[in-house]
Parts: C-alpha cells; structure tokens; sequence
C-alpha cells in the first residue's frame, strides 16, 4: 500500500507516525516531499511538515538532494548541499502581531543556518517576520514551524 | 418594553466590526476544548456580515469536527437559558440551546480569549442536560412570545444556523466499520517491556496498521474497497464482508502493541 493513499484519504497523524517510527519506503518519498510545498490551510498538515523536515534533517538516508531541487526554485545545489551537512535546531519561534499581543504566539520551529538565503516551507509565515530575525541575529535561516 | 433594551437590540443588529478580521494571519493551534474563541462570523463565510462572533468548544464529536456553544457579550439579552459569566474583561453569556459544529481549521481563524475550567465546563453541560447547579446565574424567562429576548436569541441562532444543521451532514456520513475483539486476542503482542518502543504506526504490504489511544487502526489498500474481504488475526476471523471504508477500527484500551508483530499476523483475503 502506498502512502499517497495515506494522504488522499488525510490520513495525517498516521502519516507523522510512520515518520516517527522510520517505517518510511524509498518510493514514498517523492509524494512525502510533495507535502513541504502544500499551504498550511489545514493544522494537520503543518505538523506533518514539520515531522517530515525533521526526519530529513535527522536521518540523511531520506535525505533526497534531487527532490529538494525539483520542489521549487529556493532550493539551489548550495542550500540542499547546506541543509545536508547541517544540524537543525529545535527552538520556539515568537510570531507577534504588534496590532494585538493577545495574537502573539510562540511557535515551535526546526531551524537551519544557511549563507545565502532566509526561506520557510510554512505559507502563513511572513518574510517580514524571519527578516526581522534574520537582521536581529545576522544569520540567513531555513525555517519551518 | 423598556426602551434602553429596544436601543440595544437595534445596536446590536446594526453592529459590525471596524477591522475586517477575516483575513488576518493567525497561526494554526489544536482548539481548546473548554476555550472561549472571538472573531468574525464572516470568516467563516464571505458572504456573511463582519459581526462578532464567540463561541465556547464544549466537545470533539468527530475526528475534526467540534460542537461549540454560541457565547455573546451581550447579557442584557439573556434569557433563562443562557448562563451568565463574568471572564474577567468580560461579562458573557453561554447560549446553552444555540449549538454548532465546527472544524479544526475553522477554530483556527478564531482568538482563544479565555479558558473556562473543567468544572465550569461540565456545569455548563449539566444545565444544558436539565441540572440546576444553584451557583450559576441565568437570565429573565421571557414572558410574551414578542419578547426582545426571544428576538436576539433567534437571530443569534440565525447568524450560525448553517453550522447548526451541519449535524444532519454529520450524522449522514457512513459508519465507521468497527471489529470488536476480545482482549485476551491482542494481550499476546503488548509490548513486554514499557520503555521498548512508542511505536504507533507500521506497514505491511496491502496495509497500515496504527495505535491510538484507545484503538487500532487498520487502514487497507484502496483495491479492496467495495470487495469481498475476510481479514484475520491468527486465523480468528475479525471482518468478513464488503469493504465500504478503506479505515477499519479496533477498540482496544491496553498498553503500547508490538505493531511489527502484529501486522506479521494480520492476513486479508479478497472472496468471491
């Protein structure tokens, strides 16, 4: 049975869980890595994202370099070659909103140094927000909450 | 009438929020049952007007799917009932006979702005169930038919009455194809030693199998929906018949399974 019957019936917490445990095939991945490029419409679907980086980021065997490349245009030879040698952080991510602190939150986010580019997977982040970061700490990041 | 409550109700019916809060970026969080949530009626349908809009998540009926409560500011409306509650920045009321349904990510377009406790909350279902816990304040019982009372409360019920039927929608959906299973039948693959794994999700050729918190989950390939099937578990039959949900559920409340094993055991067969 192939994970993309998974996804079709939003099967999403079974999914993380066979992130989680490793029970991942080699021919499930190209649809597992199709998911880093959906919007986060749908909660499930952010966590899923961020199981999904993690256990690329954690385990290189299912670090795919040509997947990463043909998922958008962000991810050049140098950033994939970046995130394959790096380590990823676990850190909380504060996404403010200065029109009304109630909205502020504190996110849980992977995060990667990179040298050229700051970028996240997660459509409801704003370039603002890891602007702001980015400029705070003087270091270009992968982000994703 | 009085007419300071005739003032209000036309305020009210006229009111309509100043930002337009629909399209705002709010980042997605499980909702908290018990959680009080503000925002706009009209993010959860365009077409709708910009009013206020609260509600208080009294349960999770389905995999995505919450019952709320409508909540309102507005007590002065407040009939016998509605609960009266004072949040700290606020003085709501509970609308305990305007219930609806919404999903996770509808919930997501919302503000958690208080947290009711767990005592509130199931005082608040008792009443709504007939109790009359003393300690909780209520309003006036209308006594005439045209009462202003009754008027808000049914335009109160008219601003989320979409989200109220959705029940019947609910209740359409097909059941769920669930297997009962003596306990002693999967006693044999619970883990031995506690901390050995946290496994709750494994594969076998034309099926997934997962752990949840109080069930098991066999999800089959899709080639066998509408197909004959005899599914068994160390040759105990535990399905037979036409395959209607690729999910098959297994109520089982019991320490974490060894998951690999017990795929090795599960077999399906197609008939017919």
């Amino acid at each position: 049975m192939h994970i993309r019957q998974l996804i079709k019936i939003e099967k999403f917490y079974i999914v993380r869980e066979l992130l989680k445990a490793r029970k991942i095939k080699d021919e499930w991945l190209g649809d597992l890595y199709a998911l880093l490029t959906l919007p986060d419409e749908d909660n499930e679907i952010t966590k899923t994202k961020y199981e999904l980086i993690k256990l690329i980021l954690t385990e290189k065997i299912y670090f795919k370099p040509e997947l990463f490349t043909s998922l958008s245009n962000i991810f050049d030879n140098k950033i994939v070659s970046e995130l394959f040698k790096a380590k990823y952080k676990e850190v909380y991510f504060p996404i403010y909103n200065v029109d009304n602190e109630d909205e502020s939150i504190l996110a849980k986010a992977l995060v990667v140094p990179l040298s050229s580019k700051t970028f996240s997977l997660n459509t409801f982040v704003k370039s603002e927000s890891l602007y702001t970061i980015k400029t705070a700490t003087n270091q270009n990041f992968f982000c994703n909450v | 009438m009085a007419k300071w409550l005739k003032d209000l109700f036309e305020d009210y019916m006229e009111e309509e929020l100043g930002e337009d809060l629909s399209s705002r970026f709010l980042c997605p969080t499980s909702p908290v049952i018990g959680g009080i949530y503000f925002g706009s009626l009209k993010s959860l349908n365009e077409n709708k007007p910009n009013k206020p809009l609260y509600f208080l998540i009294v349960d999770k009926i389905d995999y995505d799917i919450y019952e709320v409560l409508k909540v309102s500011d507005r007590y002065e409306f407040a009939r016998n009932s509605d609960i009266i509650l004072d949040i700290g920045t606020l003085k709501v009321i509970i609308e305990t006979d305007n219930n609806f349904y919404l999903t996770e990510n509808e919930i997501n377009k919302f503000i958690l702005i208080h947290q009711i406790t767990e005592e509130e909350l199931n005082n608040i279902l008792a009443f709504r169930d007939g109790e009359k816990p003393s300690h909780l304040k209520t309003g006036f019982t209308p006594l005439f038919e045209e009462d202003i009372r009754n008027k808000f409360n049914q335009e109160e019920f008219n601003q989320i009455k979409d989200y109220h039927m959705r029940i019947f929608e609910i209740l359409a959906m097909p059941d769920v194809q669930i297997v009962e299973l003596l306990p002693e039948h999967l006693h044999q693959y619970e883990m031995k030693y506690a901390a050995s794994t946290d496994q709750k999700a494994t594969y076998k050729d034309d099926m997934i199998l997962y752990q949840g918190e109080d069930f098991i989950e066999l999800v089959l390939d899709e080639k066998y929906l509408n197909k004959n099937v005899k599914i068994t578990l160390d040759d105990k039959v535990i399905y037979e018949g036409v395959l209607k949900d690729q999910s098959i559920i297994i109520p089982y409340e019991g320490k974490q399974l060894d998951l690999d094993s017990l795929a090795e055991k599960i077999n399906i067969q197609t008939e017919g």
